[in-house]
């Protein structure tokens, strides 16, 4: 039996809320009830429940959506299955299972210990793996071993039929199979309710990472430096780490405001092989950066996570580098929430223009009065490596197979008295962006596809995209997996149940 | 802090717009009341929704004995229903749009207007739960606090409290419909259809021609709630719905079946019962256009169903509530969008978006029978009415 929560629980209103606190962002949005799940089980009864009283549900893993799909839901009911995480026991003999509910931080943890495997997932340890997976799953190890749907065998999920009735399905490659490849990056909160998720490989678990960055003071920083650093970054991953050597390396370059003090570039890396022994391919990626100045740092991502590591300095040639096991690389990665935020996403098929890096540069040190900025920036995630195998393009929902570089603009902030000149200044940073001469007039303020953009992450979610009539182009590209998605929705969620606003519309 | 949607200020406001509305009661009749009120033709006006090319709008003409005059028009996206306030001077529109503000959802207008000159003022308008596109019925309670969206597109029902002022609250009543039936061109999901409030308004009745469903509904403090239901036949399509008069039988046009069907209701155990009677449509009316309407005369001797370009009129027996032809009309009459009682007992009004006008039908008081037809008013593609009388 779920456990339910209503109005009368103490429970209720945190499990109502959203981890970013600006949803629901009215009480008349907010559900009724919230019925928590601990088995699939528990979720086909439920939902049946659900459906059968005409209430809407939205549906809850890690609760790290961006926006408002799941808690602006007035009357309605959160199905939570943050606790339907059962370890990864194997089915049919060779198969890994991973639970919706469960974190991606205790899923490596058991791939780990159980199998010495592990998924290219996020670095966010505190993301539940319904939400992250069926929207791609991207992380640190994605470039050595793609996205975690890429390696996706199977999907339990329920699904209501045009009476009304929940079906448990089992979708593959054979059986259900256009909705397996919708599972595969479309997105959550479209089709049904996946209650695991079925690998009949994984890739091995690294034995050991190396981190390092690189910080540079924003008090000796001008625009032509920035537009330097930025565009022998972005000159990087256009071009050497396309070869395969390099899929090892995952950097993140964190461009924060400039009353952040500095810009914070990290990386963390291992050889193909899992082990750290040839580090040549660290070096060449931070001797690029010689002439810029900074100082050298040994930690990954400083700018997100403050976690701070000094054993095992290890210090080849010139920069200073951390080696540490994976497990513990990976376990002391941590996530955000509990605050109000909001994001912006893009991906990049080309290294920044000039113009493009002059811009970023002018948002970064843009003041706002009456806001602290320091939590306001442009994430820059490396992209590609073994994620841009074309022919998984056919195969997934996650089309996005060309970029060097995936974008993420961030903002966060306590107060919701700060949430116009926030969001302001978040949308004045993108629109402006995507203003260059280079965008088509018709698609200005997006990264829509095309030479040098390839949308947006649909894990990224941003409902400020809606007022773009192209907005599913977006987020699903204009080679038609959209109609694709669409027809998948008619088929298998005849009636709409499962709907957000930025869901597959048919 | 609220403990769920019906929130404690929403209750007060309810129960203030009841507590109003029963006064109201007793110096200002309700809809039905006012439906068996015979009243002079010099003092009402009619709110009549159109959609054009040239634009959709609202328009407020005043009533003359034999002509219609223009007195203002709104913009309104969509007009699909139009329903009157019994007790203020407001009423209330469905847009039949697919999205607004960039998220799939219809909306709802209200509008005052004044009495004397019949100028128009738009007091609110409110967006439907998510994904409740295109709805195309509203009714309101008899107590005149509730309205209720029969939401096609999206497959659900909404229940919007209406305010002391006329405007309405946020939605206080979501019933997310799920089904579907055996007509694949039009049956793939639930469609709601018609929507009528029985008796005293505790009872919701509503048609869903997409799931071959008939439903009745209850307002609590929990939301819309599903009292009871029936599946009838599949394929029939039940769409537009009238309860009788007494409200012991209520009458369903099962719009994919071309079909009329009479059920029995328990207004106390608020439960539809058997299916009375089913009687053939199609014969003599609407030569295939499947656009029915359905209208009933004040004291429940008559029905008419519009259909195309023909209307037939069914005597309706009190005590059984079966049904029997009485004549099969066919005028000068391009198509009927819709097709409703004048409300001074002297017949009924016809929509004719084929060639833009408003149609008066006159009947025979003893007979019920439709005698000529007069146009009243010229309006670009019609689509509903309502008409106010002071």
């Amino acid at each position: 039996m779920s456990i339910t929560v209503t109005s009368q629980d103490a429970r209720y209103n945190t499990l109502k809320r959203s981890r970013n606190l600006r949803w629901p962002a009215q009480e008349t949005d907010a559900v009724s009830s919230i019925e928590l799940c601990e088995t699939a089980e528990d979720a086909a009864r439920a939902l049946q429940k659900i459906i059968d009283a005409g209430v809407r549900p939205t549906i809850r893993s890690g609760g790290h959506c961006y926006e408002d799909f799941v808690v602006n839901n007035s009357g309605g009911t959160i199905l939570d299955l943050s606790l339907l995480s059962v370890a990864h026991l194997p089915e049919d003999g060779k198969r890994y299972r991973i639970s919706p509910g469960r974190q991606l931080g205790d899923v490596y943890l058991d791939l780990y210990k159980r199998y010495g495997v592990t998924i290219p997932a996020g670095s966010c340890y505190s993301v539940g793996a319904g939400g992250h997976i069926c929207g791609g799953g991207y992380g640190l190890l994605s470039r050595l071993h793609g996205l975690t749907v890429d390696w996706l065998s199977a999907v339990d999920i329920l699904t209501v039929d045009a009476h009304g009735k929940v079906i448990l399905r089992r979708v593959d490659a054979k059986h259900d199979p256009d909705l397996f490849r919708a599972c595969r990056g479309a997105g959550g909160g479209n089709f049904g309710v996946i209650t695991g998720f079925l690998f009949d490989d994984l890739p091995p678990a690294p034995q050991e990472v190396v981190d390092a960055g690189i910080s540079f003071s924003w008090d000796e920083m001008t625009e032509s430096r920035f537009i330097s650093i930025v565009t022998k970054y972005g000159g990087y991953l256009e071009t050497q780490a396309k070869a395969p050597d390099t899929w090892g390396l995952f950097t993140m370059f964190g461009l924060t405001h400039k009353s952040a003090e500095h810009l914070s570039l990290s990386l963390q890396f291992c050889n193909p092989d899992g082990t750290c022994r040839d580090l040549s391919v660290v070096n060449e990626f931070l001797e690029i950066f010689r002439s810029c100045g900074g100082s050298s740092t040994a930690v990954m991502a400083p700018a997100r996570h403050a976690a701070r590591e000094s054993a095992g300095l290890l210090c080849p040639e010139m920069r200073p580098m951390t080696r540490r096991r994976y497990l513990e690389a990976t376990a002391s990665i941590s996530g955000s929430g509990g605050i109000r935020a909001k994001y912006k996403s893009s991906h990049m098929k080309r290294n920044f223009t000039e113009a493009e890096a002059r811009c970023i540069y002018k948002h970064l040190t843009m003041d706002v009065p009456g806001v602290d900025m320091r939590a306001n920036y442009l994430a820059v995630d490396s992209y590609g490596g073994a994620v841009n195998r074309a022919s998984l393009v056919e195969e997934t929902a996650s089309w996005q197979r060309s970029s060097i570089m995936k974008l993420q603009f961030e903002s966060y902030w306590a107060h919701e008295e700060e949430d116009k000149a926030r969001l302001q200044w978040v949308r004045d940073f993108y629109n402006d962006l995507y203003s260059d001469p280079g965008v088509s007039a018709e698609f200005a303020h997006t990264p829509y596809p095309g030479d040098r953009y390839e949308g947006c992450y649909i894990n990224y979610p941003d409902c400020d995209m809606l007022a773009h009539s192209f907005w599913p182009q977006l987020y699903y590209g204009d080679q038609g997996l959209y109609p694709f998605l669409q027809a998948v929705k008619r088929k298998y969620d005849p009636n709409n149940i499962f709907h957000h606003a930025m869901s597959v519309r048919a | 802090m609220t403990d769920s949607h019906y929130s404690r200020r929403l209750f007060l406001q309810g129960a203030a717009s009841l507590a109003l509305a029963e006064r109201l009661r007793t110096i200002a009749p309700t809809a039905q009341a006012f439906a068996k009120q015979k009243r002079p033709m010099e003092a009402r006006l009619a709110f009549v929704a159109s959609c054009s090319m040239r634009g959709d709008k609202i328009q407020a003409f005043s009533i003359a004995k034999d002509r219609w005059t223009h007195v203002d028009s709104v913009a309104s996206r969509a007009p699909s229903s139009v329903v009157l306030h019994p007790g203020k001077h407001c009423f209330y529109v469905a847009n039949e749009v697919d999205s607004f503000r960039d998220l799939p959802r219809g909306t709802i207008e209200a509008y005052g207007f004044d009495p004397a000159s019949g100028k128009l003022t738009l007091l609110d308008r409110k967006e439907l739960s998510l994904s409740g596109i295109n709805p195309r019925q509203l009714a309101i309670s008899p107590g005149g606090d509730s309205l209720a969206v029969a939401i096609h597109g999206g497959g659900a029902y909404n229940v919007f409290p209406i305010r002391a002022d006329g405007a309405l609250g946020d939605v206080g009543g979501i019933f997310k419909e799920i089904g579907s039936g055996p007509r694949s061109e039009a049956q793939t999901a639930a469609h709601p259809h018609t929507l009528w409030f029985a008796g005293d308004g505790d009872a919701l009745l509503a048609s869903d021609s997409g799931s071959d469903r008939i439903s009745v509904f209850h307002l609590s403090r929990a939301g819309l709630v599903r009292h009871s239901r029936v599946d009838t036949r599949p394929g029939l399509g039940p769409g537009s719905l009238i309860v009788h008069p007494g409200s012991r039988f209520v009458y369903v046009v099962n719009e994919l079946d071309d079909s009329l069907s009479c059920y029995r209701f328990d207004p106390t155990g608020q439960r539809l019962g058997e299916e009375l009677s089913w009687i053939r449509l199609e014969s003599g009316v609407g030569r295939g256009v499947k656009r029915y309407s359905m209208t009933m005369d004040e004291e429940g001797r008559f029905l008419y169903v519009s259909a195309g370009d023909a209307i037939s009129q069914w005597r309706l027996d009190s005590a059984s509530g079966t049904v029997s032809i009485l004549q099969r009309w066919r005028g000068d009459v391009g198509s009927a969008a819709a097709l409703t009682m004048t409300g001074d007992g002297q017949g009924l009004l016809l929509l004719d978006d084929a060639r833009d006008r408003v149609v008066q039908l006159e009947v025979k008081r003893s007979t019920g029978a439709i005698v000529r037809a007069k146009e009243m008013a010229r309006v670009v593609s019609p689509k509903a009415v309502a008409i106010y009388a002071c």
